[in-house]
């Protein structure tokens, strides 16, 4: 019984968003397509620091009838471990989604939370998409918030990048 | 007269800076502080180790434990309790009196419990988003023996992804409660570090430490000690450890080899681990 307190006491005092698996790829991914059976994806090379890891795309219809678009599924690193996230484009790069699939460490979680990543939806590529001025910081998680904003960011540029090869 | 004032502007930085500072989470170091705070809600259980050995002569090892936990009451305020202990084996070591002259020579062996502490840390500007990280600090101990209070000015800077830089000045106040009359013995810190993360869970550092004593209401200085030596951590998302060696490289009065030994030892080894709930 005393354990019990002690664990309820701790959880409770403990910051919100914790470290789990929020999404799976194929949950993600039906919150993004009509289809998600049918999407394609595509494995792209990646970039510093997850180089070594397959940057995912997924092509097919936007669910809520947006047409054709992106969902891109890459991770970034937090302060010691990844961050799996995804970023939903339209056809013409403007942002619709952002999701955090799985966040892996005790602190900085806040960046789970629908608030801070609406700030990225209709952002688009040539936007300036920067951390602390365009995207706010969160106290206690400006890692991950630092972070996941250069992901966004990259993935803009890909996208531009990638487009046509990805659209066609 | 100098040396007073350097005490009155310390304890007035670290008291009109913020009130009541104390620890960060995780260290990348283990003597100096970085100048972040832990979250809000954030609670994290701390295992100190410290190890010490050799005097001039004999033979003498000491270990000081601290059980500690901290929380973070909001993003830029978190606060400690420790319990602190302490083992010593001594065996054919001289002390020295103030004046230079040989002491005693006991044989010891005994485990004491040096009290509880309480440590607050006030974040002050962010280490990552400002020029430079700073914050301050303050520690009080009591014991059934001793009374002490710390202040510091903690200052921090992460450079890019990989680069810690970490300096900390320290004064403290410790009184015998034993004793009538409760000279104050000051005593003034400076710590530094520096730290390269190799990959995000793994840096290798230095850090150095010089330590002024000034016994009797700071009425003159009774030892300089200074040390440096190497730093190792890794941190996941879950816990960290880190360590130092950190070596006596030069010690005023000279006690032998250049070394100090008054309240010292040749080395010092510090281990801190740190697990996040």
């Amino acid at each position: 019984m005393k354990n019990c307190a002690l664990l309820l006491l701790v959880l409770g005092l403990a910051p919100g968003a914790r470290a789990g698996q929020y999404l799976s790829q194929d949950e993600a991914l039906a919150l993004a397509f009509e289809k998600p059976g049918a999407v394609r994806r595509f494995d792209l090379p990646n970039r510093k620091p997850m180089a070594e890891e397959k940057l995912k795309a997924f092509t097919g219809e936007l669910k809520g009838g947006g047409g054709r678009g992106i969902a891109f599924i890459d991770a970034v690193i937090g302060k010691h471990e990844p961050i799996t996230y995804m970023v939903v484009v339209s056809a013409d790069g403007e942002i619709l989604r952002v999701e955090i699939l799985e966040y892996r460490e005790t602190y900085g979680g806040q960046v789970c939370e629908e608030p801070w990543r609406k700030q990225f939806l209709g952002k688009k590529p040539g936007d300036s998409i920067h951390h602390g001025t365009d995207i706010n910081n969160i106290a206690g998680a400006t890692l991950s918030c630092r972070h996941v904003t250069e992901g966004v960011a990259k993935l803009l540029k890909i996208f531009e990048e990638k487009k046509a090869e990805l659209l066609r | 007269m100098a040396r007073k004032w350097i005490w009155v502007v310390a304890i007035l930085m670290a008291g009109g800076m913020g009130t009541f500072p104390s620890n960060a989470g995780e260290r990348m170091f283990t003597y100096v502080y970085e100048s972040d705070t832990l979250p809000e809600g954030g609670l994290e259980f701390e295992q100190w180790v410290t190890y010490r050995n050799a005097k001039a002569q004999g033979n003498h090892t000491r270990w000081d434990m601290r059980d500690e936990i901290e929380y973070g009451i909001t993003s830029d305020l978190q606060t400690s309790l420790y319990v602190n202990y302490t083992q010593i084996f001594q065996e054919g070591v001289e002390d020295f009196d103030e004046n230079g002259s040989i002491d005693s020579a006991d044989t010891n062996n005994e485990w004491q419990f040096k009290g509880v502490s309480s440590e607050w840390i006030h974040n002050i500007l962010s280490p990552y988003d400002d020029p430079i990280g700073v914050a301050v600090y303050l520690e009080g101990t009591v014991s059934d023996s001793e009374g002490e209070l710390e202040e510091k000015l903690l200052l921090s800077k992460n450079i890019g992804e990989n680069w810690v830089l970490a300096f900390n000045a320290a004064v403290e106040q410790e009184w015998n409660l034993k004793h009538h009359g409760n000279d104050m013995e000051g005593k003034f810190e400076m710590d530094a570090g520096v730290a390269y993360k190799i990959i995000p869970q793994f840096s290798i550092g230095a850090e150095a430490k010089n330590q002024r004593v000034y016994p009797e209401n700071l009425a003159f200085e009774e030892h300089s000690v200074w040390f440096v030596g190497p730093n190792l951590h890794y941190g996941n998302g879950q816990w960290w450890i880190t360590a130092t060696l950190l070596p006596q490289i030069a010690g005023h009065p000279d006690q032998g080899n250049g070394l100090n030994y008054d309240d010292n030892e040749r080395i010092e080894a510090r281990l801190i681990a740190g697990i996040n709930f």
